[in-house]
């Protein structure tokens, strides 16, 4: 949660990722996501029109959609979420796919 | 009803220069449509575009010449502190007002009077906390110092054209600019207008709300001003659009497939 002080300009409609220098991406990433310090993106995870607050990962061949990963949230390897928003520390674990639109509060796992 | 922390000495620019530009940002919301982001962070400082969202708002107030901001807090209000310091890496003062309960847009206003100058005829901008606008503040601020027939303005309201007004409240103004009249959401809205959530007040009209009690500026203050003794009313329209203002060592790259 902690920031530094915005120098450049861009439109809330640019489609351009955002990816913090000590963000760790190792799968794809588009549609104008934004990964936070510390997160992590697996190997062959897609990452699509998402957020990954501060410490989120995204495990290998997972995929995330139009989705907020909340600081410290996990989406385990082959795990599917779409439209949902995860709370704090919250776990999908491996292989789950979420109904679209679901909300995890902080902590929770499924 | 409210604890101001850190302790609050009134700067010196404060009895030396007249007309420095004041600010007040409401960031009491407990943003409940955010849950589950919001359970344990205002919605103020989720991050957005790589920085608390209330950084946007004092970097932009800082470029606008602001000095002086005071932070209405009150939902997890501990929580804006380490986050946003004293203001000095924004280039202003920044200062921290509790309220105890929830007070409305008006009452919070009216809660941090005490943190704000004593110069009755100082500017004043108010921002929800929770809206970044990406409209000129420098030239909203200006054609506030702009008289109108001779007298002062005391409020200024940034309207914002939208094309579909059926979920705001709608303020339809004259042909000066003046506001008639603030409406409900409505299927058959009179104008495209809308409240865009950047007031400006004459520092004296901020003690006009009543203190200690909820009040609504939308629902109770600004339409509880006459039409007919508005003439201190002034209205700052723009089209739709923002920018964002973004962390120069982020990387940005178009997709990768």
């Amino acid at each position: 949660m902690t920031g530094r002080a915005p120098t450049t300009a861009i439109t809330i409609e640019d489609p351009r990722c955002l990816i913090h220098p000590d963000a760790d991406n190792q799968g794809t990433v588009d549609g104008g996501s934004v990964l936070d310090a510390r997160s992590v993106v697996g190997p062959d995870a897609v990452v699509t029109s998402s957020v990954l607050m501060a410490g989120a990962r995204v495990g290998a061949r997972a995929t995330v959609i139009d989705s907020v990963l909340g600081p410290g949230a996990v989406v385990e390897q082959g795990a599917t979420v779409t439209g949902a928003a995860l709370g704090d520390d919250a776990v999908v674990s491996a292989g789950l796919t979420l109904a679209p639109g679901t909300k995890l509060a902080c902590g929770e796992r499924v | 009803m409210s604890t101001t922390y850190p302790a609050y000495e009134r700067p010196a620019w404060e009895t030396s220069a007249v007309g420095q530009v004041e600010a007040v940002i409401i960031s009491g919301g407990f943003g409940t449509r955010m849950l589950p982001l919001t359970e344990r962070h205002p919605k103020h400082l989720l991050t957005v575009g790589g920085v608390p969202f209330l950084e946007h708002q004092l970097t932009k107030l800082a470029a606008a010449g602001v000095a002086h901001v005071v932070l209405a807090t009150s939902y997890h209000a501990e929580a804006f502190v380490p986050v946003l310091g004293d203001g000095s890496r924004f280039g202003l003062s920044l200062v921290y007002v509790r309220e105890s309960e929830p007070l409305g847009t008006g009452g919070a206003i009216r809660n941090v009077a005490d943190a704000l100058s004593n110069n009755d005829d100082g500017a004043v901008i108010i921002l929800n906390g929770d809206v970044l606008s990406g409209h000129d503040v420098t030239a909203q601020l200006a054609d506030f110092e702009r008289p109108r027939n001779g007298r002062q303005v005391g409020v200024s309201l940034h309207l914002v054209e939208v094309g579909d007004a059926r979920p705001f409240g709608c303020v339809p103004t004259d042909t000066d600019g003046r506001v008639l009249e603030f409406t409900e959401k409505s299927d058959n809205p009179v104008t495209n207008q809308v409240n865009a959530g950047c007031y400006i007040f004459r520092r004296r009209v901020i003690d006009t709300i009543q203190a200690g009690r909820v009040v609504s500026v939308e629902r109770e203050t600004f339409p509880g001003w006459s039409p007919t003794t508005n003439s201190w009313w002034a209205t700052w329209r723009t089209p739709t659009g923002a920018t964002l203002a973004l962390p120069r060592r982020w990387s940005r790259h178009r997709p990768t497939s």
